[in-house]
């Protein structure tokens, strides 16, 4: 199947919140699950995006533009994508999240890689609070946690 | 169900004996919309399961499977779900489908409501929601994100609300996003005053857990061990994972304290359960942990050991046998005789991919014994990489005869190889992706952590062991030590 830019038709996506965008093909097809969709002939228009908000789906179909574009060098590409993912952790959460459920992996690779960039170097309180995640922890898991740490030198 | 066979009807028999309790678990994460419409008319039990108050403490209006060609109306289906909580109702979501109107019948018949999400209702009104507000006295958990909501209607659910301790109102970013306004956080902030956290960050619980491990993924074992995993319950449990440990990479690059690396690799060997397929022990590799390693895994398939100078030529041996599905292996920067290369050769058949790079130094001896033990032992290879070796166009000869598979050969820093004439030439048409002794050594993967710091790696040494005695032992074998690293400046620089 070949989808060069200049026949690529128009697709229309709708977001959970309604709100309706106009994608090339060539473009939208970078999403495996809008993919299979075309694919299978089963494009409805516009296709429901039932787990993905307007905002974000603007922002994935920006990086999936960016994506399909050939004239994209790799060097532009990676400049492009780390300017891409400075974003506050909202809309990290929500970007992972739909590129989980459309099922892009360069995108879903790229979040999930500036998330743990977020993650390393910091310790379990310092990233509790970042995320916000509670310490439920038991006082034996503590202990057994304590204890499997066999490997620190304290 | 008469033509069922005797076996089938055992195993279906099954469900219905699960203890109800289980059965309500099952049946509460399909949301109320297919609870009432398909789940409840199975069986009898499951009906009078759907039956029950307990049930109906969390609605969960969400229908994702068609939320866009329903043919019911999600308002009675909600205020039907409602009767049924007894007013036990603790948490309800109506998205997309909350009316004034169905606000008002659930806050009219539930006064325990905690969690309430109005996401995306746009139909409800400033007027609507300040009128229920004062009958959500235990609400803790409210967002309205999306919704379009007045700066009083926000401040009617501050004053009404006393408890409200996470709000979330997000809205859509794209939309006009130079104009400025601050009521809203105005309105939160002078009539929320117990709100813990305002953003989506409670959330990142809620990633699917194939998601966080990706994630968690990326830090490496040293991180996911020393802190990842103390995180929380839920990602210590992902972090227990077997299917977490099949790549280990044991590089630490990070700062999080003194550790004992590796009891640490032997600690995350073990969470492999056996199903370990890639490991790095780079710069701290001992014979004893090569062992512990393949004794416990046999589907290894990636195995990188560069700077590991205290493996030794008989570990090396003794293990190799126990890696028969090793098809990538890096002994960069390593010490390793002619006998060990051959045993991986012998031990390793599936081998594709070898990297054996070495520091520069003394580039005009030749030696030509590592090239013949690949040449003459890796006959699959397809990726070969040499960087700094001292081979002669005899040892390149022999790899070209012996390695007919090789794709790629890396040959950078090789200054005793000369392809210029007929061999050159055999070179450039036999394999695919050639680096020539005098290429750009940009893209070369190691960097100054490895090399330049000469003080902790002559540390390394056992006492009394110098450079000259090492030299005299075996001429072609190379350290960094010393100045002979300044020519690499563009190549490792800071």
């Amino acid at each position: 199947m070949s989808l060069s830019p200049s026949t690529s038709k128009m697709l229309s996506l709708k977001s959970s919140d309604g709100k309706v965008l106009e994608v090339e093909e060539h473009v939208a097809v970078l999403c495996e699950t809008i993919k299979s969709l075309v694919e299978d002939g089963c494009a409805d228009s516009p296709i429901p995006l039932a787990n993905v908000d307007g905002a974000t789906l603007g922002n994935v179909m920006e990086w999936c533009k960016k994506h399909a574009d050939q004239k994209a060098s790799a060097d532009d590409l990676e400049d492009w994508d780390a300017e891409f993912v400075e974003r506050d952790q909202g809309e990290l959460y929500h970007l992972i999240m739909a590129a989980n459920y459309l099922n892009i992996k360069g995108l879903l690779d790229l979040i999930c890689q500036k998330v743990a960039d977020m993650i390393k170097g910091k310790h379990p309180e310092k990233i509790r609070e970042i995320f916000n995640i509670e310490n439920d922890f038991t006082p034996e898991q503590q202990e057994q946690i304590r204890k499997d740490n066999s490997w620190a030198f304290e | 169900m008469e033509s069922a066979s005797v076996d089938s009807s055992d195993e279906s028999r099954n469900w219905l004996e699960l203890p109800p309790e289980v059965t309500s678990m099952i049946l509460l994460k399909l949301g109320a919309v297919e609870i009432l419409n398909s789940a409840q008319k199975v069986c009898s039990s499951w009906w009078k399961i759907c039956k029950d108050p307990t049930m109906w403490r969390t609605i969960d209006m969400r229908n994702l499977r068609d939320l866009w060609d329903m043919d019911y109306d999600l308002e009675k289906m909600a205020q039907h779900a409602v009767d049924r909580s007894c007013g036990q109702l603790v948490d309800i979501n109506v998205e997309y489908s909350g009316t004034d109107d169905l606000l008002k019948y659930i806050t009219d018949r539930s006064s325990h409501i905690r969690r309430l999400r109005l996401v995306s209702c746009h139909s409800i009104s400033d007027d609507g929601l300040s009128e229920v507000v004062s009958k959500l006295p235990l609400l803790e958990d409210l967002n309205l994100s999306y919704c379009s909501l007045s700066k009083e209607a926000l401040e009617a659910a501050g004053r009404g609300c006393p408890q409200l301790k996470s709000f979330k109102l997000n809205c859509r970013g794209y939309r006009r996003p130079h104009i400025e306004c601050d009521e809203e956080a105005l309105a939160i902030a002078e009539n929320m005053t117990e709100l813990h956290s305002s953003d989506e960050s409670r959330n990142w619980l809620e990633l699917p857990p194939e998601v966080t491990s990706m994630i968690l993924l990326k830090l490496g074992a040293v991180e996911i061990l020393n802190s990842a995993q103390k995180v929380c319950s839920s990602w210590r449990k992902i972090c227990k994972d077997p299917t977490m440990w099949r790549t280990i990479d044991m590089r630490n690059l990070g700062d999080l304290g003194d550790y004992d690396l590796e009891r640490m690799a032997q600690h995350a060997v073990d969470r492999s359960c056996g199903q370990l397929v890639e490991i790095n022990v780079e710069d701290f590799g001992t014979d004893d942990l090569l062992k512990y390693i393949t004794d416990r895994s046999s589907h290894i398939r990636r195995l990188r050991l560069v700077s590991c100078y205290s493996i030794s030529d008989d570990g090396l041996s003794e293990v190799v046998s126990k890696l028969p599905l090793l098809e990538d292996l890096d002994l960069s920067y390593c010490s390793v005789s002619k006998e060990a290369l051959e045993a991986v050769g012998r031990g390793c058949p599936l081998l594709k991919s070898f990297k054996l790079n070495q520091g520069r130094r003394r580039p005009h001896i030749e030696f030509d014994e590592e090239a013949l033990a690949i040449a003459e032992n890796m006959p699959e290879l397809h990726h070969l990489q040499l960087f700094g070796n001292k081979l002669t166009n005899d040892g390149l000869q022999a790899i070209l005869d012996g390695c007919l598979h090789l794709e790629s050969l890396d040959l950078r820093q090789c200054f005793n190889v000369n392809l210029a004439g007929d061999l050159g030439k055999r070179c450039a048409e036999q394999i695919k992706d050639l680096r020539r002794p005098y290429d750009s050594t940009d893209d070369y993967e190691f960097d100054a952590e490895i090399h330049d710091d000469d003080g902790s790696f002559d540390e390394d040494y056992p006492s009394g062991f110098s450079e000259i005695e090492f030299l005299s032992d075996d001429d072609y074998y190379e350290f960094s030590g010393g100045s002979d690293f300044s020519d690499y400046g563009e190549l490792f620089g800071d």
